[in-house]
């Protein structure tokens, strides 16, 4: 039987040998001094490489890092080549323009006036929708300033109150208070509620 | 969490590249954070790992670019040693094994570390030190896996024998 190669005999400590191999290797150098030295050569090296000792990591490494991430802006978010842009919005009005001509097709409409109507039509829906949030925006900027005041007025209590109470007063002083405007408000609505009642009857 | 699996491994081949250890802790730091900061070019059909030696080995690429340091292409042959010898065929080196004690082999590896060519040395720290697979390698380095392996066994023998050669 031949003698191995340094590199067949790696591969053969390294696992990376068919089983056929593993045989004719452990064969060999049962037989031959020469190759069953060469062998332990290379298993007493590489047992050495695989045991070296792992650098000391302190104990704060991956807080350090994390408080270095809290400085790092947040990853931008991957941006999608033009061309996908292109191709989807392309493919998206192939397949609009397709299912309008299959709907004029089947109710048996003339294609050209089925798409005047649809422009009227869409044209209504977006003036409509145009208005509805207009007046959505409208709302949300007076509830934001209603509720940027009372908070300021609610922050501007505590702040006064917080000179000569000491912590646990303050918090009791704040739960009261929630609860005071919760009942107010429960109270109200039944109010509101059966006055309702009254009027429909 | 990320940092705690794989800071060992990324450590352990930074610091066996620069051979100083306050040098590796900084750069396994930056490489961390380049990690977090490419996070959303992470695809995960490729293993994670893969992915993160990928960016310290480049970092790596960077750091010897920047400081001019004599690099070698990993697509540079070595078949021969520096005297011309060739490098495998004759094995003239005393038995690693029967010379030194296991304590002394590791002290002569991680000194031979320091005169293996750069793209050995990494190779050789994947594949022995941090138990990366060939597979793994050869994905990071967009390298075919046979040249891998050959780099690998080259960087081993090379090592070798430097044992013998170092003090």
């Amino acid at each position: 039987m031949r003698c191995f190669s340094i590199e067949e005999l790696y591969a053969y400590l390294d696992g990376d040998l068919p089983h056929d191999g593993v045989h004719s290797i452990e064969a060999h150098a049962l037989a031959c001094a020469e190759c069953r030295a060469l062998l332990e050569d290379r298993r007493a090296f590489l047992e050495a490489a695989e045991s070296l000792p792992d650098i000391e990591i302190p104990a704060s490494f991956a807080a350090t890092i994390m408080a270095r991430l809290e400085t790092v802006p947040a990853p931008h978010p991957r941006r999608l080549p033009v061309w996908t842009w292109f191709a989807t919005a392309s493919a998206g009005s192939a397949a609009f323009l397709a299912t309008l001509a299959g709907i004029a097709l089947l109710s048996g409409q003339n294609l050209w006036e089925y798409l005047v109507h649809l422009q009227h039509g869409f044209i209504n829906y977006l003036q409509g929708a145009a208005t509805a949030v207009i007046h959505l925006v409208k709302y949300i900027q007076i509830f934001l300033k209603i509720a940027g005041q009372f908070a300021m007025a609610l922050a501007d209590v505590f702040k006064r109150a917080s000179a000569f109470l000491t912590p646990p007063v303050q918090a009791a002083f704040a739960v009261s208070a929630i609860l005071i405007l919760a009942m107010g408000f429960v109270l109200w609505r039944r109010r509101t509620h059966s006055l309702e009642n009254d009027h429909d009857e | 969490m990320i940092i705690h699996r794989y800071q060992q491994p990324v450590v352990n081949y930074i610091g066996r590249m620069v051979r100083e250890r306050e040098m590796a802790l900084d750069f396994s730091q930056e490489i961390f954070l380049k990690v977090y900061a490419s996070l959303r070019s992470y695809r995960p059909q490729y293993k994670f790992s893969t992915w993160l030696f990928k960016i310290a080995s480049n970092f790596m690429i960077d750091h010897w670019r920047k400081k001019k340091l004599p690099t070698t292409s990993i697509d540079q042959s070595f078949d021969y040693e520096d005297d011309g010898r060739r490098l495998q065929v004759a094995d003239e080196a005393p038995s690693v094994g029967r010379q030194y004690e296991l304590k002394e082999i590791r002290g002569r590896i991680e000194a031979g570390l320091d005169r293996l060519p750069p793209a050995f040395r990494e190779l050789f720290v994947w594949r022995h030190v941090d138990g990366l697979s060939y597979e793994e390698m050869a994905e990071i380095k967009k390298l075919p896996l046979g040249t891998v392996k050959n780099r690998v066994f080259q960087a081993k023998e090379m090592l070798r024998r430097l044992l013998g050669e170092t003090p």
